[in-house]
């Protein structure tokens, strides 16, 4: 049975429904239409014959006889104006005669028609003798009018009475179809009824209902509002789902260049980890047979400055993978509550003599310590590292690093921390501007591109970022940005 | 010439994947007076403190072929506890420190190893067996 009613549904689906519905008022609709003009002609027809046959021969038929009954008064009581009166009523009843021959002479009245017309002809000469001088004469026509008389009116009442019977059987038919006719009427009313409470049912339920509810869904925003149009407000709402297609589309796109990106940078964190790795092992065994050789070796100032440079290469060598094996593990942040203000004095405690002894003085604007953030000072602290090194060694021969701390509002964030940082060295040329936070990429001899990627990093690790400063003067600029701690807590981004 | 303890040399083995780094280290503590064997792989450490000459100290770089890291050092603590173990491993080695042992970085110095090893010696030297004792040069150097 279920397996019945969803064949039924598949069959009449909505478009099936709405058409066959539509088609079912508009037949009914037209059968009604018909059946109110076939109505109306067969009233037509039956008013026609009523009023211009039947009803006129009725009362002609009704005149003769009483025409006839004048006559025959006036005929047996003879007066003055005797002859005078009957020539008048004869007229008249010619005349009758004649109307009721054109609109009842048809079938069997012709017959009696014609039978009245012989039977006149004999009536009216048996009148004209009833003044006849010779009584036998007189008393003959008498009897003959007498009879006459009888007959006729006998026929002219047997008219009558057909005609009559036409009338009330034409009355009857009307009724009977009147009565058909409004069966009909009443049977179609109900039908359209039916079908167009159907019709709304299944556009309310099917099409309307289902729009209001997409119009509403798609505008949670304005749910309170009234909806004055659905369709309208469904238009609105799919225009401005395409423009956010749109935009998610190309966020997606970005997205997944961005995948694209770090999937790559993922590898080559992995290869640059693995040859970190094992070049590391021989590098220390390098690193002990040299301190064993200084220890023991007697040098001449030469062979001394020989070995000090293979001594600070090798200490080269040992940042380089060091930082790369940094840059491709991520360590695990370890958080605490700890102020940006912290972080700025501890690196610049930790670096003072590498400051100093590269003639670089740093100056930090700072009107309050900033409000604790939750963060990993280790973490931070080297990447505030990195960033001061860089400046450092974008400087050859001193300069100034100014730091300035502040707090502000950036949505979605919330309130955050800001560090920025300007040296005073040649800056970064715009056309590398992008490239700075690339790993490995490095404009320094000495450099493995990896200082400030891994900045950057560990500021996203703690849901905030590292920008570049746009260049406006002299000296690269660097933005470090770290959400608050306080009231909703920070949010990664 | 042998560092004792009582009239016992203190044996120490040096576990490290590198045989040039075990030799070195092998030759700085014998100079030191120490009784040194050296093994390259977790597997021959394991044959030595299982063995009958099982040494009192064991230098460790948990980098190595066959096992290693933290598992390793909770591995030779459960089995062998009476053993010292100084850990030398290269910085950022995650959980080391977490190991209980002390923690020497493998920077090319042998000096802060050196230091380790002889306060090892001193804390560690009453837990030394008995058979602990002899240098055993024909496993020496083995790779």
């Amino acid at each position: 049975m279920r397996n019945y009613w969803r064949a039924y549904a598949r069959f009449f689906d909505l478009r099936t429904g709405i058409i066959l519905l539509l088609g079912a008022l508009v037949a009914l609709t037209l059968a009604w239409a018909a059946a109110t003009l076939w109505h109306v002609q067969r009233d037509g027809l039956l008013v026609e014959r009523l009023a211009f046959q039947s009803t006129p021969g009725l009362s002609a038929a009704q005149e003769m006889r009483r025409v006839l009954a004048a006559l025959r008064t006036e005929a047996f009581e003879q007066g003055p104006t005797t002859v005078h009166r009957l020539a008048e009523l004869k007229g008249k009843f010619e005349y009758a005669l004649a109307s009721v021959r054109p609109v009842a002479g048809q079938g069997e009245r012709r017959e009696v028609l014609a039978r009245i017309d012989a039977e006149w002809g004999r009536f009216t000469y048996a009148i004209d003798h009833l003044a006849d001088p010779d009584p036998g004469g007189a008393e003959r026509a008498r009897r003959e009018a007498h009879m006459l008389f009888a007959r006729l009116d006998e026929l002219c009442r047997a008219i009558a009475a057909e005609l009559t019977r036409e009338v009330e059987d034409a009355g009857a038919a009307w009724r009977e179809r009147a009565g058909l006719v409004s069966v009909l009427a009443w049977t179609a009313i109900s039908a359209t009824v039916i079908l167009s409470l159907l019709l709304i049912h299944l556009l309310f339920r099917h099409v309307l209902a289902p729009i209001r509810a997409i119009a509403l869904q798609s505008g949670a925003t304005d749910k309170a509002l009234p909806l004055e149009d659905e369709i309208t407000a469904l238009g609105h709402r799919l225009a401005d789902l395409a423009e956010s297609v749109d935009t998610t589309s190309s966020e997606l796109q970005e997205s997944r260049e961005h995948l694209m990106q770090t999937e790559k940078l993922a590898l080559v964190g992995k290869l640059a980890a693995g040859v970190a790795h094992s070049i590391r092992n021989p590098l220390t065994s390098v690193k002990m047979r040299l301190f064993s050789l200084e220890r023991s070796l007697v040098l001449t100032p030469q062979q001394h400055e020989d070995l000090e440079v293979i001594s600070e290469e090798i200490r080269h060598l040992d940042t380089i993978i060091r930082n790369f094996l940094e840059f491709s593990r991520r360590p695990k942040l370890k958080f605490s509550a700890v102020s940006p203000s912290d972080v700025v004095d501890m690196t610049l405690e930790l670096l003072r003599h590498r400051l100093e002894s590269s003639g670089v003085g740093v100056g930090v604007e700072r009107s309050r310590r900033l409000p604790e953030i939750n963060g990993d000072p280790d973490q931070l602290k080297e990447a505030l590292v990195n960033l001061i090194l860089n400046a450092c060694e974008a400087m050859t021969g001193g300069g100034r690093i100014a730091i300035a701390e502040e707090t502000g509002y950036i949505e979605p964030v919330g309130d955050v921390a800001i560090v920025s940082l300007r040296d005073s060295g040649p800056g970064i040329p715009p056309n590398l501007r992008d490239k700075v936070f690339q790993p490995f990429f490095t404009t320094k001899g000495e450099g493995t591109g990896l200082g400030l990627p891994i900045a950057k990093r560990i500021f996203e690790e703690h849901g905030g970022w590292l920008h570049l400063k746009s260049g406006d003067g002299k000296g690269a600029g660097f933005v470090m940005v770290l959400p608050l701690k306080e009231k909703e807590g920070w949010r990664r981004s | 010439m042998h560092k004792t303890r009582g009239s016992r040399v203190i044996s120490i083995l040096i576990v490290d994947r590198n045989p040039h780094v075990r030799e070195f280290l092998q030759r700085e503590l014998q100079h030191q007076g120490y009784a040194v064997l050296a093994a390259g792989s977790a597997g021959d450490m394991l044959a030595y403190l299982a063995g009958s000459a099982a040494p009192g100290i064991v230098v460790l770089d948990p980098d190595l072929p066959d096992q290693g890291g933290l598992p390793l050092i909770k591995r030779l603590r459960r089995e062998f506890p009476d053993v010292c173990l100084v850990v030398h491993a290269h910085g950022g080695e995650g959980g080391l420190d977490r190991s209980g042992a002390p923690v020497v970085e493998k920077d090319g110095r042998t000096g802060p190893l050196l230091e380790a090893v002889r306060l090892a010696a001193r804390d560690c030297a009453g837990l030394v067996r008995e058979n602990g004792t002899e240098p055993r040069s024909g496993r020496e150097g083995r790779t």
